[in-house]
């Protein structure tokens, strides 16, 4: 007969995404420490997973000590969505101890915590700020600090209960006895660069779970805290097979623009669009949308430049306000790639979308905080993928000046994070501006080559003819061929000039 | 508005104690129980410090309309004199007594609700309620 293992429930802390990057959630009775600097989001992280833990069956007892005024912390606290004060003295109860610490030092909190315990019977405890309790009351209470930890450590594990201690560490002081005694080390960063502030969270110790190691970006609105762990995370999806029988195809909204992808955009595929300013990539982007609505799908729409109900017409708008098409609308400041992937995500699974639109990378670019800025091409890497494994087929525009002196087709180096590209060109033709477009790659399937002109009208984009008969369209100036036989027989031999310039 | 609900009702029960109870430090005796209990209930929550220093500010704006109430500690912080109310009151008519308490209560509350929020004062009062529902029986000989 086997005899069973301790088993270790995990709490919900009710903070988006931080169950994720904890590996499940918080283990019931651990011992955890939230550091971080002044305003980094400690005392809010707190209360939300008090409010989101506590219960008459799991009571909390918050003691605050020398930190931030109780008046003042429950003054802003009440300020979230979280705080409940229906919940003050039945489920939750407050306790300020300062003045127990001003009479005998730390034994004498520690007894008002014992005290204070044993009468609330709590299931969940925090104390804050807890290096208000500590600092430099080792000597002079004559109890040792790590033995003190140590005691409380042990007092709340046997009462069951699940601790925190909330106090303003510098993360390089690992030489706290704190720090081997927690079972979790969860810290809060605050950067700033320019008027740029970002938040992030590491967790940097959990026993007992597999965390997601490294810094989440996090963001504190009237909901309380959103932890925004990386995509491949939110993803529990097992990674499909090797496929065996060729994708679907997905249809673009433009017939002409479906024969030269090799019969449509293969389904679940990620496709850049990228060209100038004007060139029509947000106009592809709306065609690829309203065929979506047409054929019943719904889709999401990412806007980092353009509103969506007015730049795409009405016929979008009306997509938009029946709920056919939703969007993800990044007013926020300083975003985070991960914040934008979860945010998508979200709403592909809330609408079980077949299509995705990010418009633009550039403006998506543009709204990151600077600090992303650096690692741009990676993050987008992974949005790329954790988008893919939604299986949406996704539609990205990139803003892309036209260079007649070399040949690129994507920006960032992102040419081979794409299963396929467009692109978009301004070209002069006759002492006009024209427009021709290409499809560069479509992975693992056949495709056109052609360059094709194209013009924009009310109805969309029209694909015209190539330019057989033309060479040189990507330099900008193209040429016309005045005798292709005689040019194959001019080839060879010393004739300067076998094209005239238009 | 509920935050004065909880120091109407405080009130009420001083009034009903001041009709029916025949011993005359009643009154003052009660309130300050009353205020003991805010002390240390309150205290609890936000420091004893802070509920001293609400007291001593509205026994301050209190004072312009009721003369007769004790001056706060010139400290805003200064350890709250219960004892010197209990006198205070004892020195007035019943009627001016409970009128002058009544206005401090609701100067403490109201200006406790403005911080936190009526909701949460509430929440607070309503164990502090409870816990003196007993203190309002008239002639309790442990308030002496």
């Amino acid at each position: 007969m086997t005899i069973p293992k301790a088993t270790i429930r995990r709490l919900s802390t009710g903070v988006s995404g931080l169950d994720e990057v904890l590996g499940g959630g918080l283990p019931e009775f651990s011992f955890n420490l939230i550091g971080g600097s002044p305003g980094s989001g400690k005392t809010t992280l707190a209360h939300q997973i008090m409010f989101a833990l506590a219960s008459a069956e799991r009571p909390a007892l918050y003691f605050t000590v020398l930190g931030e005024p109780p008046l003042k912390m429950l003054r802003y606290q009440q300020q979230f969505d979280f705080f409940d004060h229906e919940r003050v003295n039945q489920c939750v109860h407050f306790l300020y101890l300062a003045d127990r610490l001003g009479d005998g030092g730390l034994d004498s909190v520690l007894t008002a915590v014992f005290e204070a315990v044993a009468r609330v019977k709590p299931a969940l405890v925090f104390v804050d700020s807890f290096r208000s309790v500590t600092t430099g009351r080792h000597d002079a209470s004559g109890a040792d600090l790590q033995q003190f930890i140590q005691q409380l450590s042990v007092m709340m594990s046997n009462w069951e209960a699940t601790t925190f201690l909330i106090g303003e560490y510098a993360s390089q002081d690992e030489t706290n006895p704190v720090f081997t005694v927690a079972d979790g080390l969860i810290w809060l960063y605050q950067t700033s660069q320019g008027n740029s502030v970002v938040r992030k969270i590491d967790v940097r110790k959990m026993r007992g779970q597999r965390t997601v190691p490294g810094l989440h970006t996090f963001r504190i609105t009237s909901e309380g805290i959103s932890v925004f762990a990386p995509p491949r995370v939110l993803e529990t999806e097992p990674p499909k097979r090797a496929r065996t029988t060729p994708r679907a195809r997905v249809a673009m909204g433009n017939a002409i623009l479906d024969e030269m992808l090799g019969g449509g955009l293969p389904e679940g595929y990620s496709l850049l669009v990228a060209g100038p300013s004007g060139a029509g990539k947000s106009i592809l982007a709306a065609a690829f949308l309203a065929e979506g609505a047409r054929l019943g799908e719904t889709a999401v729409i990412a806007l980092f430049e353009q509103r969506a109900t007015f730049a795409r017409g009405a016929f979008i708008a009306g997509l938009i306000e029946s709920g056919q098409v939703g969007v993800v609308d990044t007013g926020a400041a300083d975003l985070s790639v991960d914040e934008v992937a979860g945010l998508l995500i979200a709403e592909v699974k809330r609408l079980n979308a077949s299509r995705v639109v990010i418009d633009s990378l550039s403006g998506f670019e543009l709204a990151l905080a600077p600090t992303f800025s650096a690692d741009f091409r990676e993050s987008l890497s992974r949005l790329i993928v954790a988008l893919a494994r939604t299986g949406a087929t996704v539609l990205m525009t990139s803003e892309m000046e036209d260079r007649y002196d070399e040949l690129r087709f994507s920006p960032y180096g992102s040419a081979f994070m794409t299963d396929a590209i467009v692109i978009l060109r301004y070209i002069e033709v006759e002492s006009r501006l024209k427009r021709v477009l290409a499809v560069v790659k479509v992975r693992g399937s056949a495709h056109s080559d052609e360059l094709r002109l194209f013009d924009i009208d009310e109805h969309g984009i029209q694909i015209g003819a190539s330019m057989p008969e033309h060479e040189g369209l990507l330099g900008g100036r193209p040429r016309r061929v005045t005798d292709v036989a005689a040019l194959s027989d001019v080839r060879g031999r010393d004739v300067a000039n076998p094209v005239e310039h238009l | 508005m509920t935050s004065r609900s909880i120091a109407d009702r405080i009130h009420a029960r001083l009034a009903e104690l001041a009709e029916t109870s025949s011993v005359i430090p009643a009154i003052p005796d009660t309130a300050v129980a009353y205020w003991k209990e805010i002390h240390l209930r309150l205290g609890q929550v936000i420091g004893e410090r802070a509920v001293e220093a609400l007291y001593n500010r509205s026994l301050r704006r209190t004072r312009d309309q009721y003369p007769s109430l004790p001056e706060g500690q010139t400290r805003p912080d200064g350890p709250a004199d219960f004892a010197a109310l209990g006198a205070a009151l004892a020195s007035q008519p019943n009627a001016v007594a409970l009128e002058a308490h009544s206005a401090l209560l609701h100067t403490f509350v109201n200006h406790l609700a403005s911080l936190i929020g009526a909701g949460l004062v509430e929440r607070i009062f309503s164990s502090i309620a409870s816990s003196t529902n007993e203190l309002a029986a008239p002639d309790r000989g442990r308030l002496k």
